[in-house]
């Protein structure tokens, strides 16, 4: 099959791509490894400055509009395997199906994945990542368990927290991981700490008072420290800022979670003590899935721990590597709103590469980074801070690349 | 209901499901080995190289200490398929879909 575009990935940034490639007459196929399009929209439900903003109506709503164009099509439970340069364009294979697609353009927006925590036993039934039970609970109507834990301060942590207490679900609280042995990578406990300051406002109102307390480091420590046991009513549970889950209990399935108070330093102390949960969410944040990108030769921004590595990227989604473009949470980890805008602009460094005119489409250039802007201006969470920074990195990386020629 | 006390142990932590290894085998193979980027501690543990290829695992590999700290030494190259695929889809290849 021949397509002058192939996107892959069905989240909010291929199909906002989809949709304005769609518009403009180009042939688009859309591949997606999920039985159902929508990507990690069609978990999300949350109240934002705007009202609730309910990811699987967002992605509906996309459907819809993408319905119209007879010249976009989808293919679902299709992964792609193999990623090729042929002919000035791009050939790729697929896992699950015989046969090739060759096209002149490919969008990467494959998305992120979650990062668990290791911990004994952390491989027994019940145990999960923060968006599987988010899955579970908003996508197919299924409580995760009775009564669970959440292990870890990502930040999916506590819009999960307070999805579940609303669904009913029984929280023993959103608690520490374990910060030594393979664990390293989470940092220290004033990191773990430093990242709720990210998400005070989410917190009760007198806990949003304590904004200027939290804001120095010395205080910081020693309210954590200092916190009750039983914890800080937070999202319909409690955040238990000094208690560590060191080990999952259990025989043929989680029965019960192990928990270690934790001192200013972050060193564990006291007695270990049990607590019954019949399910536990590990949260140790999103990271960026950015495999095909690096496979076409793009060059790349690559981290120690694999956690922030992203292709360095252009104004209109454009890598190093001819006809390959990238949007959405494969560029870092920010909201829906945020990748839809991507798709957006990454729509237009396609549209060039197919005619060949690097400057048409200048003024839905500019409307469509202005919505980025807006976009993040409106985020109601900062996944994480780091990501700021390393934009900025690859901003400068991009001006200054190697040009053809 | 009386209940053990949970084992700190390494040997008590699965880092790499797909290839059942624990943090007590990486340690010991890094002192064994010692490997001097991620690339060779993979080839002697096998650690990221089962269906998952490190996309659960890889950010606890980086909990690992080999000598080189650069950026270079913790780099993976990826390599297709870059999902596993069927052995009736291979026999395809070359059709268009």
């Amino acid at each position: 099959m021949r397509t002058e575009a192939l996107i892959i990935g069905a989240g909010p940034a291929g199909l906002s791509a989809a949709i304005e490639l769609g518009q403009r007459g180009i042939e688009t196929l859309v591949v997606d490894e999920y039985p159902v399009p929508g990507g990690r929209l069609l978990g999300q439900m949350y109240q934002s400055q705007s009202g609730w903003w309910i990811g699987r109506r967002v992605a509906e709503d996309l459907l819809e509009r993408l319905g119209r164009f007879p010249n976009v099509h989808l293919m679902l439970e299709t992964s792609v395997s193999g990623l090729a340069h042929a002919g000035g364009g791009w050939t790729a294979t697929f896992s699950q199906r015989a046969g090739t697609v060759d096209a002149q353009a490919v969008l990467i927006a494959t998305g992120a994945t979650e990062v668990p925590i290791p911990l004994p036993n952390w491989t027994l039934p019940g145990v999960m990542t923060v968006g599987a039970a988010q899955t579970m609970a908003n996508v197919h109507g299924v409580r995760p368990g009775e009564r669970g834990i959440i292990i870890g301060f990502g930040a999916l942590a506590f819009a999960v927290a307070d999805e579940l207490t609303r669904a009913g679900v029984d929280l023993a609280g959103i608690v520490l991981p374990p910060l030594q042995g393979p664990s390293q990578w989470l940092g220290t406990v004033q990191d773990q700490w430093r990242r709720l300051r990210d998400v005070v406002h989410l917190g009760p109102r007198w806990a949003r008072a304590a904004t200027p307390l939290v804001a120095s480091d010395f205080w910081l420590e020693r309210v954590m420290a200092g916190a009750p046991q039983k914890g800080i009513p937070a999202l319909g549970t409690v955040l238990r800022p000094n208690v560590a889950a060191i080990a999952m209990a259990g025989e043929e399935a989680v029965s019960g979670v192990w928990l270690q108070r934790v001192d200013r330093r972050g060193t564990l102390v006291g007695e270990p003590w049990h607590e019954a949960v019949d399910f536990a969410c590990l949260s140790g944040g999103l990271r960026p899935v950015p495999d095909l990108a690096a496979a076409t030769g793009a060059a790349m921004k690559s981290s120690r721990s694999g956690l922030h590595d992203v292709p360095i990227f252009g104004p209109v989604g454009e890598t190093t590597a001819p006809g390959i473009f990238a949007a959405g949470n494969v560029l870092g980890i920010e909201g829906a709103p945020v990748a839809m805008a991507q798709g957006q602009l990454a729509s237009i460094g396609v549209l060039r590469h197919l005619s060949g005119n690097p400057t048409e489409w200048a003024a839905e250039q500019a409307a469509f980074s202005r919505a980025l802007e807006v976009a993040r201006e409106r985020a109601p969470l900062v996944f994480d801070r780091a990501w700021s920074q390393i934009h900025e990195e690859i901003r400068q990386a991009w001006t200054n690349r190697p040009k053809e020629g | 209901m009386a209940k053990d006390a949970p084992s700190h142990e390494d040997d008590a932590v699965i880092v790499c499901r797909c290839e059942a290894l624990t943090w007590g085998d990486v340690k010991q193979a890094m002192e064994a080995f010692q490997p001097t980027s991620l690339r060779q501690l993979k080839s002697v543990t096998r650690w990221g190289m089962g269906i998952c290829q490190g996309r659960v695992c890889r950010p606890m590999m980086a909990a690992t200490t080999v000598e080189d700290q650069t950026e270079a030494a913790f780099r993976l190259v990826v390599r297709p398929p870059f999902k596993p695929v069927a052995m009736n889809i291979l026999g395809h290849e070359g059709e268009k879909v």
